[in-house]
């Protein structure tokens, strides 16, 4: 290594610091303006194309600490990663300090790499996208604050670290969620992310602090004996749970990491907290991409990944309930997605299914499956949503399918690389897909048979409305009635370099070809962790899970083209048939009308209820108290009768009545 | 002039001891207060007050006798009450007569007007 790249890996902390930056230098560089001299013209101090220059050469400079962190990774033998913490204070109060640093291990490689490659094919992508709005600049600025936020959690050593720029994605979410917050949808959608992922972060928040009550003499300790580490250092974690399963009862341990895990269940949009995010694709096309399908949703299993010990000593309450969750979020997502006509609400749908399976594989125990979907998923995500993105535009901002269809024509590249987005993601033809959905299904065979049939029948139906919106948005004959245009050059490019990961990526990173496997470096040892292990690239390719899975997917593949491409099946048939089934499709589960009714029937008729007795009780004994004294006062006026008379008598009778009382009291 | 350990002397003599003197300024100050509640002209109340100042008067001087006999405090108190007296009652009939010009009558039930 050169000083070059040493540079790179010993000044981690300039990676988040760029891109806040850039959104300093956009955002006072928008804010104020200067007169020109020559024509006396008002404008902004920063031209308007400085934004994405200064983005994207601050998101290009955190893949070169990205690069560089990869190849000290793989300098490593895998066995003995030593990670790297730094730290510096930013709290402290008596014994308590916190501290905000940056962890260099093999998850934060991971996440550093998927985040500022797609984040920089997005910012390309975005000049493109945004190029006739008038906020170009603005965006570019809110972008570089979720960068700044995302790489500040990815690099995150300890627990509070990561809550900070936690709620700080949270924040850019809400800001990029309501950019065209003129528009009535955008803005109730922003605010509807923001509210559901208070629910979760307060128990996330919870969680911290229960986990920091029951374990602050022990981490003094631990400090003590590792002073280049912080408090709630994610690297002492295994330490701590040793400590934690010996002294805590169970209950009390599963009840911690499901505070925890609330955080991610908002986060990653898990049942029953998933519905602000098809609400969240009222934002622009790119920030669907990069934050709520590839980055920000993600983070959420991120967290899993990083308190995994915690989670993995409750291995009868919390990793149960993690499973499930994952399993019921994958179905109830897939099932939903079939029924949308908005093309970036059944991607939504997708992204939701797709979690859902990484956070069961984080609760059957396959670590290192659910961050490798994870990471594959983040390409065929990203560039699937961008596709849409270059399909609405070239629609002239039409996102519904049934006006869509027979697109490929008009944009083959678009088409071309929506397909292998669609084949990828259905895990066929052993493309990056199909690698990390496999090992997600070879864990769950060997945990749960039940997990595995749902999680594989689900698998299918991925499939099926994957492939359902690709036929009805390119295959077929043009419905709409807007003018389609030609696609953009600029929007193309990210399109076919992220293809080339969602192909290759899975097979690249098996493990045969060469080069480490993903599990190699990325993995946790639990004692009864799946097995699975195949021998070579044969095997790989060809076990009982992977065939099993791809002939589900096939024929997934094969009634969604019966449907939708050949129409041999008539739609409305089966819409009857299958009514129950597709009533809830079609009402989202009626999560919606749920929380609307506890919000009405509940929270607002509590609210009345506590506005009444404000109103009547605890006003009234206010008013109580006035009246009483005024009615007093009343009856007290009347001795005021302005007779001369009658003062001088009470003022004489009182003097001899006081004067007569004293001789009773002390004389008598 | 007599001096006042004259006076007590002279007093003993005619059998007069305190008593008296308080029981006699007792009565004053009766018919005084009673003069005040009872009468409805505003110069009989303030004759009737006078009564009870003079009254008043008399205690100061008596027990200044009984006493301290060598001490003239009690005198000189009662000459401070009868200055206050002849100013209020200077000050009392210039209202008397004010509401007298405004209201041409002097009956108290008549000045009944300032009550809430």
């Amino acid at each position: 290594m050169n000083w070059f790249s040493d540079f790179f890996l010993n000044n981690l902390w300039l990676v988040p610091l760029y891109p806040l930056l850039a959104f300093l230098a956009i955002s006072i560089g928008r804010a104020i303006q200067v007169t020109c001299p020559k024509t006396g013209e008002k404008t902004a101090l920063l031209p308007q194309i400085f934004a994405p220059i200064l983005t994207m050469t601050a998101t290009g400079l955190g893949l070169l600490h990205a690069i560089s962190a990869i190849q000290w990774l793989f300098a490593q033998p895998h066995e003995a990663v030593q990670a790297v913490e730094r730290n510096w204070t930013w709290l402290s109060a008596g014994n308590l300090e916190l501290k905000i640093g940056t962890l260099l291990d093999a998850n934060s490689v991971l996440m550093l790499t998927v985040v500022t490659f797609v984040s920089l094919l997005i910012q390309y992508y975005t000049h493109g996208y945004m190029c006739h709005d008038k906020g170009y600049a603005k965006f570019f600025g809110y972008l570089a604050l979720f960068n700044f936020s995302m790489l500040g959690l990815v690099l995150a050593t300890n627990l509070p670290q990561m809550y900070m720029f936690w709620e700080l994605v949270g924040v850019s979410s809400y800001l990029l969620i309501g950019f065209w917050f003129h528009k009535p949808a955008a803005a109730a959608a922003s605010l509807k992310a923001f509210l559901v992922n208070r629910v979760g972060d307060f128990g996330f928040l919870i969680g911290i602090l229960f986990l920091l009550f029951f374990s602050l003499n022990w981490w003094q300790g631990y400090v003590g004996l590792h002073p280049e580490q912080a408090l709630l250092s994610f690297q002492g974690f295994e330490s701590l749970a040793g400590f934690l399963s010996q002294t805590l009862p169970a209950w009390l341990l599963g009840t911690i990491a499901i505070l925890i895990f609330a955080g991610p269940m908002a986060k990653s949009a898990q049942f029953p907290l998933h519905t602000w995010l098809p609400d969240a694709m009222e934002g622009p096309t790119p920030i669907s991409a990069l934050i709520h399908a590839a980055t920000m949703v993600a983070a959420g299993v991120y967290l899993i990944a990083r308190v995994f010990p915690i989670i993995s000593i409750s291995p009868d309450m919390a990793m149960p309930f993690i499973t499930w969750t994952g399993v019921i979020t994958a179905v109830v997502g897939a099932i939903i997605a079939v029924s949308q006509t908005d093309i970036k609400k059944a991607l939504a749908y997708s992204t939701m299914s797709q979690l859902g399976f990484m956070v069961a594989a984080m609760g059957l125990g396959a670590y290192t499956a659910g961050l490798f979907h994870l990471f594959t998923h983040a390409f065929f995500k990203a560039m699937l949503f961008l596709c849409s993105g270059s399909v609405i535009h070239a629609c002239e901002d039409e996102q519904d399918m049934r006006q869509m269809g027979g697109l490929f024509k008009k944009l083959p590249i678009t088409g071309l690389t929506y397909l292998i987005g669609t084949i990828a993601i259905s895990g066929l033809f052993w493309t990056s897909g199909f690698w990390s959905k496999d090992e997600i299904l070879a864990a769950a065979l060997h945990e749960n048979t039940a997990v595995y049939a749902i999680l594989t029948a689900t698998a299918g139906l991925t499939a099926f409305y994957m492939f359902r919106t690709f036929f009805m948005t390119f295959m077929g004959d043009y419905r709409g009635k807007a003018h389609v245009h030609h696609e953009d050059k600029v929007m193309t490019l990210p399109l076919q370099i992220l293809a080339v990961p969602s192909i290759f990526i899975g097979l690249v990173l098996s493990g045969f070809v060469g080069l480490p496997a993903f599990g190699d470096y990325i993995t946790y040892s639990l004692q009864n962790a799946p097995e699975h292990h195949p021998h070579s690239l044969l095997d790989a390719m060809f076990n009982q899970v992977g065939n099993i899975s791809q002939l589900v997917a096939l024929v997934g593949v094969a009634l969604s083209s019966a449907f939708y491409y050949f129409k041999v099946f008539k739609t409305d048939g089966v819409k009857k048939v299958l009514a129950p089934i597709y009533n809830l499709s079609q009402n989202k589960f009626y999560m919606d009308d749920i929380y609307d009714g506890i919000v009405e029937g509940g929270v607002l008729l509590q609210s009345q209820l506590n506005a009444g007795f404000d109103k009547y009780v605890i006003d009234g004994l206010v008013n109580l108290v006035g009246t009483v004294t005024l009615l007093l006062g009343k009856l007290v006026t009347r001795l005021n009768s302005g007779r001369l008379q009658t003062y001088v008598a009470t003022i004489g009778f009182g003097v001899v009545g006081v004067w007569l009382l004293y001789q009773w009291m002390f004389k008598g | 002039m007599m001096m006042s350990a004259e006076v007590a002397e002279v007093a003993a003599v005619a059998g007069l001891t305190v008593h008296h003197y308080l029981g006699v300024a007792t009565i004053l100050f009766g018919l005084g207060f009673a003069g005040v509640v009872s009468s409805r002209h505003l110069i009989r109340t303030l004759m009737c007050v006078e009564l009870m100042l003079n009254a008043v008067n008399l205690v100061f001087v008596a027990i200044n006798n009984h006493v301290n006999p060598s001490d003239l405090s009690g005198q000189v108190f009662a000459i401070f009450i009868l200055t206050i007296s002849a100013a209020e009652a200077a000050v009392g009939l210039a209202i008397v007569l004010a509401l007298f010009k405004n209201t041409a009558s002097v009956d108290v039930e008549d000045f009944s007007r300032l009550k809430w």
